[in-house]
Formats: structure tokens, C-alpha cells, sequence
């Protein structure tokens, strides 16, 4: 079992479970290695926060608290398994008069259930979360956030188990959980969520450093991308004018068909993709690096790359003709636009070197490479 | 048609299993039966490096397993030779991604369409290595001429002989062996190894420069008509596969230097 996970879902925002680690000291060491992407980061995103089996008094339950505020996170629900916990949490909110409050689960032990105004803290009983939260969907007690449950959750869990060092913690209700582990390889995904679970997130720095892998899953991705977006720090690629000469087909615009609301029209990564990673998304993609030989990267929109395009690219991957594939240096395996296929020269008739940024699109059903225009 | 499957295999990583199956698989292919050639390191797929078809990769062995398109779609034809084929492993997939069931069936619909179904095993001894042994009949067994490669091919011959209803046969191929250092004492020679071992040998393998530049060019050495050395030696081992039987090369004969070349040329007799 994994230390640290974090769970994201796009509409649900980000569960933080830090159900692994065994004592304060070891939770708060991987929350920094883990949290500490930037001050802006957090801000503004619904955060809730698994303390599993962890055994806080009311003191420890502050501290965490702060700690977590001083990483920008600003947990809206505090999930823990110990009664002693939640006494100490209910304690702790009740001293800093925060208007919080305990829900009563039908399924938890009744002994120590006070009367509950709007959540704050959900009580555990030793039954899986989703039982819980089921049976509270059930019994209407909506004020607490019940997460539609979702199966995907499950089938994902049983392809994933079979990839060793991904592990699944437990099926959450609309939530896929993958924990950080050393596994820098992809988790096996079946197609159909492939896309919701695939990608690396969180900018890789701190989680490599800190011993993690930097596959999470996808939405931690969309969240950095809109972070960055809202905090003026990265504008949003505009999309591509269309060209001046007639002949060219009409660049690809924005919101992709089958684009679901909430999920961002342009995926932003900052990072090289290497040999075996692969990155799947249901809109636009620019990356921020290179893309180096085995790796693979999915759109259903324009790939744009600002850096060097050596594996494999998949523009249009829905059927999209007029999706662009653009690189600064262009020295592709494979080249997809949708159903279009190009493949490099052999080796054996010369290396292909780059001459500066170009764009791959379908011309007369075939895949043209172009100098970019300046425009 | 029924082929013949024969896994290429070693325990040891970077002995040369995938240089050998590349090698073997157009040495094979060269001399006119058909020949498949399955990469069953996924994750870390290289065969198609090798063979210069990277970028004629669309499907793998995976999208095969899971049905997720034809496994003639997968296959990839070599650029060279019609008769031979490839069936590129999966790089964004780990090594659990199939299993040995999975791969009985794939080897038995590839044995119904090619003579000869050559599986390059990854290295280790774990599921990656039973999935690529789960449907071959024959065995080869690489190994290069030093302590710790000898004790793995060992251990690997041992969980082979271990499924002898399966697997009929196993020969060893002893790689780059270098003459000179067995001579001096250096290295361990063929009969060290055999010694060791005791298994029938397959064929010996000298150490050769141009290993590395055919890796990157992506043309296996046995694919070129000059005697290079160790084409020369994975020609011998496809054609003793096919069961003629071919003297052993002269190691000592090729690692001349200029001056027993000089007293060769003037007195054929003395070297």
C-alpha cells in the first residue's frame, strides 16, 4: 500500500489519501513531497482529505490542518476511519468555530453520534466508504457530498490490478484511484477510460524527487492546466488562425465533439514524455517538452509540441481530419491524424533532420509536412 | 501449416537474445521458409529497432491479446524479405498485460501460418519469461562466455527442462566469445561453457564491431552477403536449425591479425 494518493475527479475536485502512512510525522512528510507544487496550486479547488486509520488528538488534528493550509490546501471534507480522530476533529472545529459538524452514518456506531448540522467531517464505519455512501444517497442525507457511484470505478480497478506496481486502494464512489508508486509505466487502462485515467500530472518535479511516480491521472493535469490558465501565469493557446491560401483545409477549432463539459478544451503538460508514457486526451494537447521515441500521445484535437516530436503522435483521434500536428522539430516514428497513417523514412536513406517548426495536416487524404507558417 | 515455435532466451539481460532472434529470423527467412518473429519484451520493445521497422509499428502483440484488431494487422512485414514478419510487443503495456494462456493460443494461430514462430523472451526468469516459453516447443539458450551469464543460462535451462512435455529440445549459443582472450586464459572457452552446462550447442558467436553498427542501422548482420563473423555464425545457426548439419566456424582463423594474415597468404599450411 502506497503512501499517498491522490484522487482526482473532474467534477468531485481532488481527495487527498494519506490512508498509507502510519503516523503523523509520515504523513506530513509525504504530504509536503506531494503537495508542494505552488503556493497558487490548491487555491480554489475543492479538496478533501482521507486520514484513514491515523490517530489524532484534537492537538495533531490542528497541526495537520495548518500544515495542509501552509501547503495552500484547504481540505473541504476530512475523512478518517479512528473514533478517536473524529472526536479530535470535531474538538478541533469546534475551537476554531469553523460551522462544521460531524454527518451521521446510519452505519457507523451510533454510540458516540452528536447531532450533525451540514458536513464537515464524514464518520467512517469499518465498511467501505461507498457502502457508506450509498446507503446515505439513500437515506437523502444529500447535504454531504454523495458521489454518484460510478462503476467505471470498478472495471478500472480490475485492469489496473494487473499492472504490479500501480495499486488500487479501493473503489471509491466516481472517484478511480491510483496510487503514487514507483511505476512510471502506464497503468493498463481499457480504452473506454483511458482517457480519464491516463496522463501525468502535476508537473513531475517534486513527485520524482520525492521517490513518486509522476503518472497520476488525468484531471490532476486538467486541474494544473486550469490552475495555471486562472492564475495568468500560462494564456490559453489560441487556436490556430486559418490559413491564408485557399487549398488549406480549415484548422481545427476548439471544443472537440465528444467533449464532456468540465473537461478543459486544451491539455497543458510541462514535462518530456518518454519511451513507454503515454498521454491520451479528448481535447486539444500541447506539450511543453519533448515527446522522445516510444512514446505516445493521443488528441482528439491539435498536438502542438514546443520541443521535439521523436515517438508517436495521434491528432484527430475521434475521426477529426482537419487536426494539426505541429512540432519545433519534427522527427516523428509515426504520424496519426485520424485515420491517416505516415511513417518515417527508413533509416538506411539518410537521418531526417529538422529544419524548424512545422505542421503535419491531411492534404488530399494524405499527411503533409510543412514548414509552420509565420503568420 | 505447422511451424515450428522456438523461443530465444538467456536469463541474463544483454547477452544478445534480441540481437540473436533478429539475426536468426532473416538468416531463416533468407533461405525461404516464412518466418514470424514476436517480441515478447513489452515495455521494453526493441526487436523492431533492430530490424529498422519502428516505424511501421501501428498494432502489437497486446492489441492482438486483447482482440483489439487482427493478428495479420499486427503483423509487420520486414522491408527486405516478404516471407518474414514481425509482431512488434507493446511499449506502453507492462509484461502483465498477457498471459501464458493468451499466448498459447496467439503462438498456436501463428504456428498454422509460418514455418518457423521465433520468440524473443525479455530477460528474467518471471511472468514476462513463462508468458514467452507458455507456447514454444524448442528452446535456444543464449549465453556469453562469462560466470554470471553461465549461472543464469543454468537456472533458465533448469525451468525449461522443467516443462519437457512442452518444450522438446533446447541448444545453446554461446555469444561474443572473443579468440584471443580464451587463448590468453582470459575467457572462458566453448568447452568451459559446455562443460558447465552440458547442453547440446547450437552455435558460437564471435565478438563482433559490426554488431553495433548493424543495431543502429537497423540491417542484422546475417542479412548481408560478406562474411562478416558473426553474420557468418547466425547464418550457420539458422541453417543447423533447419537441421543441415555445418561445421563450427574457426574462431581462431578469424581473429588473425596482420601478420599470421601475412604468413597465411605466403604459406597457407603453417596457420
Amino acid at each position: 500500500m502506497s503512501k499517498i494518493a491522490i484522487i482526482s475527479q473532474a467534477e468531485q475536485g481532488v481527495l487527498i489519501d494519506i490512508s498509507g502512512c502510519q503516523s503523523l510525522a509520515e504523513a506530513k512528510q509525504y504530504l509536503t513531497s506531494t503537495l508542494q507544487v505552488s503556493s497558487q496550486f490548491w487555491e480554489g479547488l475543492i479538496v478533501d482529505l482521507n486520514l484513514g486509520p491515523l490517530v489524532l488528538t484534537p492537538e495533531q488534528v490542528s497541526e495537520i490542518q495548518t500544515f495542509v493550509a501552509e501547503l495552500g490546501v484547504h481540505p473541504r471534507q476530512i475523512f478518517s476511519l479512528s473514533p478517536i480522530t473524529r472526536a479530535s476533529l470535531v474538538q478541533a472545529l469546534k475551537a476554531t468555530e469553523l460551522e462544521a459538524a460531524l454527518t451521521a452514518s446510519e452505519l457507523g456506531p451510533v454510540a458516540d453520534a452528536v447531532e450533525f448540522s451540514p458536513t464537515r467531517v464524514i464518520r467512517q464505519s469499518e465498511q467501505t466508504r461507498s457502502d457508506v455512501l450509498t446507503a446515505q444517497a439513500a437515506a437523502g442525507t444529500t447535504d454531504v457530498a454523495v458521489m454518484e457511484v460510478v462503476n467505471t470505478a470498478e472495471s478500472v480497478t480490475g485492469t489496473l490490478a494487473s499492472c504490479s506496481q500501480v495499486e488500487i486502494e479501493e473503489s471509491l464512489p466516481g472517484f478511480t484511484v491510483v496510487s503514487f508508486s514507483e511505476c512510471k509505466a502506464e497503468a493498463a487502462v481499457p480504452n473506454a477510460v483511458r482517457a480519464e485515467v491516463l496522463g501525468t500530472g502535476f508537473g513531475g518535479n517534486q513527485q520524482t524527487e520525492a521517490g513518486f511516480a509522476v503518472n497520476s491521472i488525468l484531471p490532476a493535469s486538467k486541474i494544473l492546466q486550469t490552475r495555471l490558465i486562472a492564475a495568468g501565469i500560462e494564456q490559453p493557446p489560441v487556436p490556430p488562425k486559418p490559413a491564408p491560401e485557399a487549398p488549406k483545409p480549415k484548422l481545427a477549432q476548439a471544443p472537440v465533439a465528444s467533449q464532456k463539459p468540465g473537461t478543459p478544451a486544451v491539455l497543458m503538460m510541462k514535462q518530456t514524455l518518454r519511451s513507454g508514457q503515454h498521454v491520451s486526451h479528448k481535447g486539444h494537447l500541447v506539450i511543453i517538452g519533448d515527446v522522445n521515441p516510444g512514446a505516445e500521445i493521443v488528441a482528439d484535437g491539435d498536438i502542438t509540441i514546443w520541443g521535439a516530436l521523436r515517438g508517436m503522435a495521434h491528432a484527430g483521434a475521434n475521426g477529426n481530419t482537419n487536426a494539426e500536428i505541429r512540432a519545433l522539430k519534427f522527427e516523428p516514428l509515426q504520424l496519426r491524424i485520424a485515420n491517416a497513417i505516415a511513417r518515417s523514412p527508413d533509416r538506411s536513406k539518410g537521418h531526417i533532420v529538422s529544419s524548424g517548426p512545422e505542421t503535419a495536416r491531411i492534404v488530399e487524404g494524405k499527411i503533409r509536412i510543412a514548414a509552420s507558417d509565420p503568420e | 501449416m505447422t511451424g515450428r515455435v522456438i523461443v530465444v532466451t538467456s536469463g541474463k539481460g544483454g547477452v544478445g537474445k534480441t540481437t540473436a532472434s533478429a539475426n536468426i529470423g532473416l538468416a531463416l527467412a533468407a533461405s525461404g521458409p516464412s518466418v514470424a518473429l514476436v517480441d515478447m519484451d513489452i515495455g521494453l520493445r526493441n526487436l523492431d529497432i533492430l530490424m529498422g521497422l519502428e516505424n511501421r509499428v501501428v498494432y502489437n502483440l497486446v492489441d492482438v491479446v486483447e482482440e483489439k484488431c487482427k493478428l495479420r494487422q499486427a503483423l509487420v512485414k520486414d522491408k527486405r524479405l516478404p516471407n518474414l514478419n514481425l509482431l512488434p510487443a507493446a511499449q506502453t503495456r507492462d509484461k502483465t498485460a498477457v498471459n501464458a494462456d493468451q499466448m498459447k493460443k496467439l503462438t498456436e494461430e501463428l504456428k498454422g501460418m509460418f514455418d518457423y514462430v521465433l520468440i524473443d523472451s525479455p530477460a528474467g526468469i518471471e511472468s514476462g519469461f513463462q508468458n514467452a516459453i507458455a507456447g514454444a516447443e524448442e528452446a535456444v539458450v543464449i549465453c556469453t562466455p562469462e560466470m554470471s551469464a553461465v549461472r543464469d543460462a543454468d537456472r533458465v535451462i533448469g525451468l525449461l527442462e522443467a516443462r519437457k512435455d512442452e518444450i522438446s529440445q533446447y541448444r545453446l549459443i554461446i555469444n561474443r566469445i572473443r579468440p584471443h582472450m580464451v587463448k590468453s586464459n582470459d575467457m572462458m572457452s566453448v568447452q568451459d561453457v559446455l562443460e558447465i552446462l552440458s547442453v547440446k550447442l547450437l552455435g558460437v558467436v564471435p565478438e563482433d564491431d559490426q554488431v553495433i553498427v548493424s543495431t543502429n542501422k537497423g540491417e542484422p548482420l546475417s542479412g548481408s552477403s560478406d562474411n562478416q563473423k558473426a553474420g557468418q555464425a547466425y547464418r550457420n545457426i539458422a541453417k543447423r536449425l533447419q537441421g543441415e548439419e555445418v561445421p563450427f566456424l574457426n574462431l581462431d582463423a578469424m581473429d588473425a591479425t596482420w601478420f599470421t594474415k601475412v604468413v597465411k597468404f605466403f604459406n597457407p599450411a603453417r596457420v
